[in-house]
C-alpha cells in the first residue's frame, strides 16, 4: 500500500479497488472519483481488456479505466463524479447512503453493488492519509499561494482600507465565475504597505483617504503573500523595498503551473539584445522625458510572480545608482530605501531606448514561446530560447510564428 | 480591461517606435492560421470544411489559441422576403460565450454578479453581430445569384460563428471566419421546374399535390460551386489609434496600430473599424468608442489631455483608412498563403512536421 505513496499518476488511471461489500476498502478525496467495477471485469480480474489491474490490492496503477459508451444498460454505467469542488466534508460519503438517496439510481445502485474502484480525476501525486486517498494535482489550473510567494497582481478595487488585488492580473468582470473570486483575489491591507517617505507609524484615516495616491487601479505591483487565511484568501503586504509598482515595462501572464518556487524571482536576463542591433534611434527627441544615457547593458529584468504575472522591464544600469551617489555627496549615507526610490522613478520616468525595447519584447516573446510549448518557465529556460533565437537570427516578430517556435524551443522542450 | 497609465505608456511608446510589444510594426497581423480542412486525422474526407456537417466552415487561430474562432454555414433554400423577391439572404449570428475575457468596451468596465455579466455579454453579441451585419454582410456575396426562382426559392446562408477565444480584434476575427467559411460553402446546383401556374402554386402551397412544380438538384458534388460573388467578401481591419501627449508644446501624437492585443485595444483613444474589399475598396468604416483610459491620462500627464478623449481629429480619418486598406492587402495575402497550405500541401506538411507544431501547440489545452 505504501508504494502509492507520492506515485503519479493520470486521469482515468485505477488507484484502488475494493471487493468488500462493506466498503471498507477506502475513503474518497480530492482528485479522485469511484466508479463500480463492471460485472464482467469483477468475475474475471483476468480480462485481457482489463490491464488495469484491478486486484484486490491497492496496487493497480497500470492502466486507464475504459470509457463506456454512453447508451450501455444501466448497471454498466454506474459512475459517480462529484463536483472537485465541493468540500472535504464529503469525503466520507460513501458510507452514508442516506444522504444520498436525492441522487437517484446512481447512490441506490452504488449501495447494492460492493466491489467499486477508485479513479483519478485529475494528473497529480497520490497522497493517502489512512483510508483516505486523494491525488494533488501537479499542475493546477487556480494558483494556490503560499505564505512568502511573490505576486505581479494587478489593484482592481480600493477600498475598507484595503486593496483588492487581482492573481489573474485581469479586470474584475472578466466573465469568470464569481464563485472562486476568493482563489482570483488577494487583500492587500493598508497596514501591509509601507508609507511613502518610510515612517513608521499608526495608519490614521489621512492615509486611508490617500490609498489612491499609492495605488490606483488598474495599477499593476509586486507583492508577497504573507497569509493565507482559512477560505484560501491571500493576505498581501509590499514591506519590502523590492516591492512596489511595476512601472515602464511589460507583463505577460502565463499559467500559474509553469512558474515554480524558486529561490529569487527577480532575475536578470544577461545578453538579450544582439551585438549588431544596438544603435538606437534618438528621433523623438521633443519629450517630456528624458532620453536614456544610451548605456545599453543588454540585460533584461524579469519578475517571476508565482500567480503566472511575469513582468519584464530594463535592468536598471548600475551607472545611475553612482550618479546618484556622486550628486548626494554631502550625505552619502543617504537611506536605501530613498536611493531605491529615486532609481525606480527614474526608471519611470526616462524612456525606454530602442534597443531594450527590442531585447524586452524578444523576452516577451520567449516566455511565450515557452507557455505555448508548456515548458516550464525558468532564467535558464528564458535564456535558452533567448540565445537560440539569436543564434539562429530569428526576428522578434517571427518569434510567435508557429515553425520557429518549435525550433527555438527544441532545446528546452528536449531537457 | 482596465490597464495601468504606465503599461499604456509603454505601449504607446513602444508603437511610436514602430516596434510593438510584441515585436510586430504597426501594420503587422499576427500569424493567424485558417484552418478550412478537418483535423488531420479525417484528411482523406473530399470535404474542404472542417465541420463536416455544415456546408462551409473555417477555423481561425493564432498560435496557441489565444483567438480562436469558429464558423459554420449552413444553407437552405427558403421563400424570400416580399420585398427582396430575388435576392438570397445572408444571416449571422455570433456566440461569444464561452470566450471569457472578451471586450469590445461599448459598456463600463463595471458588472460582475451573474445576470449583469450576462446581459454584458448578450450586448457584446449582438453589437459584434450588426456591426458585422453592416459592415461585411452587405457585401459578402452577389445577392441576386443566390435565387434558384425569383420570388420562391432562394438560398438562405447562415453563418454561426462561435468566438472560442479571443485576443484583440474580434471584429476582424469573425470577419475573417466568415470570409473562409463562405469561401469553403459549397452549394449544390439547383435548377426550379416551373411548370405549373405559379397562381395555382403559390395559393395551394408549394408541396401540394396538384403542382408540379419541382426543384432538380445536381447530386455530383464537383458540381457544387461557392455562393456566386464570395471572393468580393470584406475584411475587417481594425485600427487603434493610440494617442501619446509629447512634447513641450502639448502636441498630441497619433499612430495607428493595426491587429490590437487586448493591451492595446486598452489604451486605444478611439478604434476605427473599416472593411475593405479583395480589390482594396473601402466597403464600411465604423468607429468604436475608445479603452477606458481618458480620464486618467489627463491626470497622469497633467492636464495635458488634448486629444486624449475617446475622439479623434478629422484629418486623421484619411489616415486612418490607407492604413486599413494598406494593412487589408497584406492580410489578404497572408490569408491565401495559409489557405494555399491549408489546401494544397496538407498532406506534405503534415508529414513534415508531425513531431513538432502539430503534436505541439494544434490540440494544446490552455489552463487559465
Amino acid at each position: 500500500m505504501d508504494s502509492l505513496k507520492n506515485h503519479f499518476v493520470l486521469p482515468g488511471q485505477v488507484l484502488a479497488t475494493s471487493h468488500s461489500e462493506t466498503q471498507g476498502g477506502f475513503l474518497r478525496g480530492h482528485g479522485t472519483y469511484i466508479e463500480l467495477v463492471p460485472h464482467d471485469q469483477h468475475d474475471n480480474d483476468d480480462d485481457p481488456r482489463d490491464n488495469a489491474g484491478g486486484s484486490s490490492s491497492l496496487g493497480g496503477m497500470a492502466g486507464t479505466s475504459k470509457k463506456r459508451g454512453w447508451g450501455n444498460s444501466s448497471d454498466q454505467s454506474n459512475v459517480v463524479m462529484r463536483s472537485e469542488h465541493d468540500g472535504g466534508g464529503d469525503n466520507d460519503d460513501d458510507d452514508d447512503g442516506s444522504k444520498q438517496s436525492g441522487e437517484g439510481e446512481d447512490a441506490a445502485a452504488l449501495l447494492r453493488v460492493g466491489p467499486q474502484r477508485l479513479i483519478a480525476s485529475v494528473a497529480g501525486t497520490v497522497q493517502r492519509v489512512n483510508k483516505l486517498i486523494s491525488v494533488i494535482p501537479s499542475a493546477p489550473a487556480v494558483y494556490t499561494g503560499q505564505v512568502g510567494d511573490l505576486i505581479v497582481g494587478r489593484i482592481i478595487g480600493v477600498g475598507g482600507s484595503r486593496w483588492r488585488v487581482s492573481l489573474t492580473c485581469s479586470p474584475p468582470s472578466s466573465g469568470s465565475s464569481s464563485s472562486s473570486s476568493s482563489m482570483r483575489e488577494g487583500q492587500l491591507p493598508l497596514s501591509g504597505v509601507n508609507l511613502p517617505g518610510g515612517v513608521q507609524r499608526i495608519r490614521t484615516s489621512e492615509d486611508v483617504l490617500a490609498m489612491r495616491s499609492l495605488y490606483r487601479e488598474g495599477d499593476l505591483l509586486t507583492c508577497e503573500v504573507q497569509n493565507v487565511q482559512k477560505d484560501g484568501t491571500l493576505i498581501l503586504h509590499t514591506r519590502s523595498l523590492r516591492y512596489g509598482k511595476l512601472e515602464n515595462g511589460v507583463l505577460t501572464t502565463v499559467p500559474p503551473s509553469l512558474v515554480g518556487r524558486r529561490k529569487n524571482h527577480f532575475v536578470t536576463i544577461k545578453g538579450v539584445i544582439s551585438s549588431e542591433e544596438t544603435n538606437g534611434d534618438k528621433h523623438h527627441d521633443d519629450s517630456v522625458m528624458d532620453v536614456d544615457d544610451g548605456e545599453e547593458s543588454g540585460n533584461v529584468d524579469v519578475y517571476l510572480g508565482l500567480n503566472g504575472g511575469i513582468w519584464i522591464q530594463r535592468t536598471i544600469p548600475p551607472q545611475w545608482e553612482n550618479s546618484l551617489h556622486g550628486s548626494l555627496d554631502q550625505d552619502s549615507r543617504a537611506p536605501l530605501a530613498e536611493t531605491l526610490q529615486k532609481l525606480r522613478q527614474r526608471h519611470a520616468n526616462t524612456r525606454v531606448s530602442a534597443s531594450a525595447r527590442e531585447g524586452i519584447a524578444r523576452v516577451r516573446n520567449a516566455i511565450d514561446c515557452l507557455r505555448l510549448v508548456h515548458c516550464q518557465i525558468t532564467p535558464e529556460s528564458i535564456e535558452i530560447v533567448v540565445k537560440t533565437s539569436l543564434r539562429e537570427g530569428v526576428r522578434v516578430k517571427d518569434m510567435l510564428r508557429p515553425e520557429f517556435i518549435v525550433k527555438i524551443t527544441e532545446a528546452t522542450r528536449s531537457r | 480591461m482596465a490597464i495601468s497609465p504606465t503599461e499604456a505608456h509603454y505601449i504607446i511608446e513602444s508603437a511610436l517606435h514602430d516596434f510593438r510589444i510584441d515585436g510586430r510594426s504597426r501594420l503587422e497581423h499576427r500569424p493567424y492560421s485558417v484552418g478550412t480542412r478537418p483535423s488531420t486525422t479525417t484528411t482523406a474526407t473530399s470535404s474542404s470544411s472542417c465541420l463536416i456537417l455544415s456546408n462551409g466552415s473555417s477555423r481561425i487561430h493564432l498560435p496557441g489559441s489565444s483567438t480562436d474562432i469558429l464558423c459554420s454555414v449552413k444553407a437552405d433554400l427558403v421563400r424570400p422576403s416580399p420585398n427582396k423577391p430575388n435576392e438570397g439572404v445572408v444571416e449571422i449570428s455570433v456566440d461569444s460565450s464561452l470566450a471569457g475575457g472578451l471586450d469590445l468596451s461599448l459598456g463600463g468596465a463595471g458588472g460582475g454578479g451573474g445576470t449583469a455579466a450576462k446581459r454584458q455579454l448578450r450586448e457584446r453579441e449582438s453589437q459584434i453581430t450588426s456591426l458585422l451585419q453592416r459592415l461585411v454582410v452587405p457585401h459578402a456575396v452577389h445577392y441576386r445569384e443566390l435565387a434558384i426562382c425569383p420570388g420562391k426559392y432562394v438560398w438562405r446562408l447562415s453563418v454561426d460563428i462561435v468566438v472560442l477565444r479571443c485576443d484583440g480584434c474580434v471584429l476582424d476575427g469573425c470577419a475573417m471566419a466568415m470570409r473562409e467559411g463562405l469561401r469553403s460553402t459549397l452549394l449544390p446546383r439547383v435548377s426550379a421546374v416551373m411548370n405549373g401556374e405559379e397562381g395555382v402554386a403559390s395559393g395551394v402551397g408549394d408541396h401540394g399535390g396538384s403542382s408540379n412544380n419541382d426543384l432538380i438538384v445536381e447530386g455530383d458534388v464537383r458540381m457544387a460551386l461557392p455562393p456566386p460573388g464570395v471572393e468580393d467578401c470584406p475584411l475587417v481591419v481594425t485600427v487603434g489609434v493610440l494617442s501619446a501627449p509629447m512634447g513641450a508644446g502639448g502636441r498630441v501624437r497619433h499612430v495607428c496600430v493595426v491587429d490590437a492585443r487586448t493591451e492595446e485595444e486598452a489604451c486605444a483613444s478611439s478604434r476605427v473599424c473599416v472593411s475593405v474589399d479583395r480589390k482594396g475598396m473601402v466597403c464600411g468604416v465604423h468607429t468604436l468608442g475608445g479603452g477606458g483610459m481618458e480620464n486618467r491620462m489627463e491626470d497622469e500627464f497633467g492636464g495635458l489631455g488634448l486629444g486624449i478623449s475617446s475622439s479623434m481629429p478629422v484629418n486623421m480619418l484619411g489616415d486612418v483608412v490607407n492604413t486599413a486598406a494598406g494593412a487589408a492587402k497584406n492580410l489578404y495575402e497572408m490569408l491565401d498563403r495559409e489557405k494555399e497550405l491549408s489546401d494544397g500541401k496538407d498532406l506534405v506538411r503534415d508529414d513534415h512536421d508531425t513531431s513538432g507544431y502539430g503534436n505541439l501547440l494544434k490540440s494544446q489545452l490552455l489552463i487559465r
